[in-house]
């Protein structure tokens, strides 16, 4: 599972600095930062929620959902919002 | 533009679902449903899961033709044992093949201290792996039944080999070379950590002067004595220990902590149990793996406590902790552990205590004294020289209980409580990978310690209900197996 995980993150890094070289667009540190942290955040939830199923701990796999992996997702929408409205100003 | 798109018309959209649906409802229809647990062990094999890329078909895939299917008069089909080998080949043939294995092994253990396939190391472990069914562990040494009638060979039928009846010295090597043999071996026999610590001055102040495990069977109350002897021996009244066994080997037999987790119930007790059945036959093989290296191993009984507590010795040797519960937690392993050891004359390493953070975290977590019924397990933020009563060893600053109460509520239950040790906070499964960061984390830092055992509580570890074991695909022996086991590969 996580060499595919590794694959699709691996793809969508390189699709960004993709898209970011072709846009000529930049994010700044602390977009790059946030995101970093809501991207690890939302790994960190995907192997403890199927290791918790794994260990038949199916209300430590939700509040891992809850706990971790929404920060996560916001963190991840922060950081895509705030390049997201710096881009529409500019 | 075909190459890259399909096209789907709503007629066959919804064709597709109605399909779907079908589907769904026939598997539904033909997926068995059940009531109670009779039902399910009833049930067909698709409940024993296997790998995807193995199938069940109607026939196995050798040839079997019944009209000509005969059971044989004896199970001569392994051609197993001496005689019903030699109802084919002669006895001639037998005893000299025999005699040529005799002749091996005599040869191998005369190359001193060799670890190669014939050695008088090798055939100690071969040895020690067959006579468990044979032997009985227990302060004796290993004891081979006399057979009724002569053996045709009698040198190899129902003996044992040991280095005098191979004709050599006994086992010499380093103490770190024996530990890591003995580690080894035990590891095979079923043990899970292994220590060793000396049998000092100090550690004698903890040995009980009597054993009570015979009371367990109504027998007498048996002493303890030390005498300047080769061998250990047992009188009726005295196990007796020779001087020259310093050692004190400490090892670990895991339990099943899905089975704890269920606790108070009968699969928590049959878990509780299954220590000193997987321990006598560990201890067996121990014993005879020892005798035929030329030493010996002394365990007074495989039941509860034996010469001195367990916890004590096991904290002494690094195995774990001492906890709240007032028992020794161990890293890998957690509270749901049955704690052994033996006295031994082979020559090991002083093995030394561990700190991995666990007695600091149970100065914060009272996870297992908010879940006792019997409120038997103390609340103080501290611990304390002053025992609890007269039951416990004085001269520790610990979480002492209330060994009375705690018994007199397991035996209520018909069958026991540990629901403490069921739901330590140490007894995570190593799966999620949460549970490596949290005992980094309490192991070098306390700071964490209340925070991280009421986030244990709010999600969820801990209890589970009985039914639910029933249901469980566990390892064998219903515990994880693979202590020792690196990313899938094996450690040296």
């Amino acid at each position: 599972m996580w060499f595919t995980i590794g694959i699709l993150v691996g793809a969508l890094i390189l699709g960004l600095i993709w898209l970011m070289k072709r846009h000529n667009f930049s994010l700044t540190w602390y977009e790059w930062l946030i995101g970093a942290v809501g991207l690890l955040m939302l790994l960190f939830t995907i192997q403890n929620y199927f290791g918790s199923l794994a260990e038949v701990e199916p209300k430590a796999a939700n509040m891992f959902l809850l706990v971790i992996g929404l920060p996560g997702i916001i963190l991840l929408a922060l950081s895509w919002q705030l390049a997201a409205r710096r881009a529409k100003k500019a | 533009m075909n190459k890259f798109h399909t096209s789907l018309s709503r007629r066959d959209f919804m064709k597709g679902l109605g399909l779907a649906s079908a589907s769904i409802g026939a598997v539904a229809a033909v997926s068995p449903i059940f009531h109670d647990l009779d039902e399910v062990a009833s049930a067909d094999s698709s409940v024993n899961k296997r790998p995807w890329w193995v199938r069940e078909v109607d026939k196995p895939t050798i040839e079997i033709d019944w009209d000509k299917m005969a059971a044989l008069a004896i199970p001569t089909e392994g051609c197993h044992l001496p005689p019903l080998l030699a109802e084919f080949v002669g006895w001639d043939r037998v005893n000299t093949a025999m005699a040529q294995g005799q002749t091996a092994l005599k040869e191998g253990a005369q190359k001193v201290g060799s670890r190669e396939a014939i050695s008088l190391l090798d055939t100690a472990i071969q040895e020690a792996s067959w006579p468990h069914f044979l032997t009985q562990a227990g302060w004796r040494e290993p004891v081979t039944p006399v057979l009724a009638d002569p053996a045709p060979i009698p040198e190899l039928v129902g003996s044992i080999m040991t280095h005098e009846t191979l004709g050599v010295a006994k086992w010499e090597g380093t103490p770190e070379e024996n530990f890591a043999l003995l580690k080894s071996a035990m590891r095979f026999f079923g043990a899970g950590q292994i220590a060793s610590i000396e049998l000092d001055t100090n550690v004698k102040k903890m040995l009980y002067p009597q054993d009570a495990s015979r009371m367990f069977f109504n027998g007498p109350i048996m002493s303890y004595k030390f005498e300047d002897v080769d061998k250990g021996y047992m009188t009726d009244t005295n196990y007796v220990i020779p001087n020259t066994a310093r050692w004190i080997v400490t090892y670990t037999t895991p339990m099943p902590k899905e089975m704890y987790r269920t606790a108070p119930s009968g699969v928590c007790y049959a878990a509780n149990m299954s220590r000193y059945r997987l321990n006598h036959e560990t201890m067996a093989c121990v014993q005879q793996f020892l005798k035929t290296l030329g030493y010996q191993g002394l365990q007074s009984a495989p039941f509860p406590n034996g010469i001195c507590p367990s916890p004590a010795v096991g904290t002494l040797s690094g195995l774990g902790e001492m906890d709240r519960i007032n028992q020794c937690v161990i890293p890998e392993e957690g509270a749901v552990v049955g704690i052994y050891k033996f006295i031994t004359d082979l020559p090991l390493p002083v093995s030394k205590p561990i700190d991995f953070g666990a007695f600091r975290f149970c100065h914060s977590c009272r996870k297992c004294a908010d879940t006792c019924p019997a409120k038997a397990i103390s609340f103080e933020e501290e611990p304390t020289w002053e025992p609890a009563g007269p039951w416990s060893t004085a001269g520790k600053r610990a979480y002492f209980k209330n060994e009375p109460e705690c018994k007199l509520y397991q035996h209520s239950t018909g069958a026991t409580c540990q629901i403490c040790t069921g739901v330590c906070v140490f007894n995570v499964n190593t799966k999620a990978m949460i549970h490596e960061v949290v005992k980094s984390t309490l192991s070098t830092t306390g700071i964490f310690n209340s925070f991280l055992w009421k986030a244990d509580v709010a999600f969820g570890y801990g209890h589970h209900d009985a039914a639910e074991w029933w249901d469980l695909d566990l390892p064998r022996y219903g515990f994880d197996t693979t202590m020792g086991v690196r990313d899938g590969g094996y450690g040296k």
